[in-house]
């Protein structure tokens, strides 16, 4: 996958927009679930990863990516964080104030599970979509869920299993793994 | 793990959000007993905790992002087609090289790059060390750091933005001295072919040292130390702006007072060029000024006709660098 990736930065760095349309696709949601982590605001959090591949187009001819093009964006990503935080208006950090953590492996690997989670979720029938997330988002409960929608507490009951057991079985088995390592070092 | 089919997803997710009634929980508990759906429900955790994670995801939207950038980038684009010929491309070789170099450790790999005239290079290491590198630039990197020293190796000029660590020192090692910080911003140019290597302060702190580590002194924030030829331990310090020292690595250049013979020798590097200048008193006259290294030669070389007596001939070379003539006016 990285080798992968590297060809197509290499073409990046002959001029081919859709090369970077390519990278920027790929990384997106992971660079933003990132970047969410350290803003309130996720309007700068959104314009932030989107600068990166803007800087990324810019300074092509110079950028030196010996390994991987997405280590590189994700560092980009960082230091653009830590220079939002330190403007004199910057009280946006949502966690404590220590400095966004560097992006290794581990780190990456919960944002990547956190995209792919949410590309799944938008992969539900409305209905069940829906019901989810009036669950996790808005936190109702059942009750008030079927209160809501006029529908029976039964039939909320087993959409949200339908959705969970759906989201275990379409999401990839590898990030599990990675996800309770991390979770092990808290 | 246990198969989804027989997986009792509602009394999972009932057990989740806290929706069981006294029965289901009975049957909750008597399924959990079971070793292998102690690992189901652990997933079903991870996916409930994730699903809280996503909250914010619904504001984010990949295809304005994309416009954003296309936007940006579209001018750009034109700008690149304009530049002058191929024959500048330079090609940054980056060589792969196994084995010891400074320290004494002995697995760790080290990557070479090599930053050619007419170049410029950025790189981040990965404990998010930031490098800038300036034209005709050596630059040596271990992929991982051991753990007692972060240690590269400098044949130029590079910018550093060095990631805090107070347990690790960062040294860049030149031929003719180190520098040693733990978490700061600084400039060092030392081209091995040049006498004078000198090291700038930004933010933070740093230690020079001679080449076998022996400490010569420190530097505060807004200093300059340049090396005195002839003397391995003798540095100039001198308070100065740091700004005309360091804005090449965003493309501009800060000329204060300085002649034009080295001002040459640095457009030199920088264009991938050769320069003559046939008139020793003009090798002297010194200018200041500022030039944007995204111009090209001619450009710079009529602005330089602004500052001092010179007229210039562009000699293009098919199968070298170009030749510019300065002669003067």
């Amino acid at each position: 996958m990285e080798t992968n990736d590297l060809l197509i930065w290499e073409k990046v760095r002959t001029g081919d927009v859709d090369s970077l349309r390519i990278l920027h696709d790929r990384f997106y949601y992971t660079l933003y679930s990132y970047a969410d982590n350290y803003l309130k605001d996720s309007f700068v959090a959104e314009e932030l990863v989107s600068s990166c591949f803007i800087k990324l187009w810019m300074c092509r001819k110079n950028i030196i990516i010996e390994k991987s093009v997405k280590s590189y964006l994700f560092l980009m990503l960082r230091n653009r964080i830590i220079d939002e935080i330190r403007k004199p208006l910057g009280k946006i950090i949502l966690q404590s104030d220590s400095l966004p953590e560097i992006p290794d492996e581990t780190i990456i690997n919960k944002h990547d599970f956190y995209a792919e989670l949410y590309l799944a979720i938008r992969k539900l029938p409305e209905k069940r979509r829906d019901i989810l997330e009036l669950a996790v988002f808005d936190g109702l409960t059942y009750k008030e869920i079927a209160n809501k929608l006029g529908i029976t507490v039964n039939t909320v009951k087993t959409q949200i299993s339908r959705a969970y057991q759906f989201l275990k079985e379409n999401l990839d088995p590898q990030n599990f793994i990675f996800f309770c390592l991390r979770l092990k070092n808290i | 793990m246990g198969t989804t089919n027989n997986t009792p997803w509602d009394l999972i997710t009932g057990k989740l959000y806290n929706e069981l009634d006294n029965k289901e929980k009975n049957v909750f508990d008597k399924w959990y007993k079971k070793e292998e759906n102690k690992s189901i429900l652990r997933d079903a955790e991870k996916i409930h905790k994730g699903l809280n994670e996503v909250k914010a995801f619904r504001c984010m939207n990949k295809s304005s992002s994309w416009l954003r950038i296309k936007r940006s980038i579209r001018e750009s684009v034109f700008r690149t087609i304009s530049i002058s010929v191929l024959k500048y491309a330079a090609i940054i070789a980056i060589t792969i090289l196994v084995g010891k170099f400074i320290s004494r450790n002995n697995d760790i790999q080290y990557a070479k790059i090599e930053v050619l005239d007419g170049q410029m290079g950025h790189l981040f290491l990965f404990d998010g060390t930031e490098v800038w590198l300036n034209s005709g630039s050596k630059f040596e990197y271990p992929n991982r750091f051991n753990n007692q020293e972060r240690n590269v190796s400098l044949d130029g000029e590079a910018y550093f933005k060095v990631t805090s660590n107070k347990k690790l020192p960062f040294i860049v090692h030149t031929n003719k001295m180190q520098v040693e910080v733990l978490g700061t911003s600084f400039n060092v140019s030392a081209y091995k072919n040049e006498c004078h290597p000198s090291v700038v302060l930004e933010e933070g702190k740093v230690q020079i040292n001679q080449v076998n580590g022996e400490k010569i002194l420190n530097l505060s924030p807004g200093q300059r130390a340049v090396k005195i030829t002839g003397n391995p331990t003798k540095f100039k310090v001198d308070k100065v702006k740091t700004a005309p020292y360091t804005t090449w690595k965003d493309g501009i250049v800060v000329f204060d007072a300085e002649s034009i013979e080295e001002i040459a020798k640095k457009l030199e590097r920088w264009y991938n060029v050769k320069i003559c200048i046939d008139n020793e008193e003009l090798k002297k006259y010194t200018i200041s000024g500022t030039i944007l290294r995204n111009k090209p030669i001619d450009q710079v070389m009529q602005a330089i006709g602004l500052l001092a007596p010179v007229k210039y001939k562009h000699q293009n070379n098919l199968k070298g660098k170009d030749i510019i003539h300065i002669k003067k006016r």
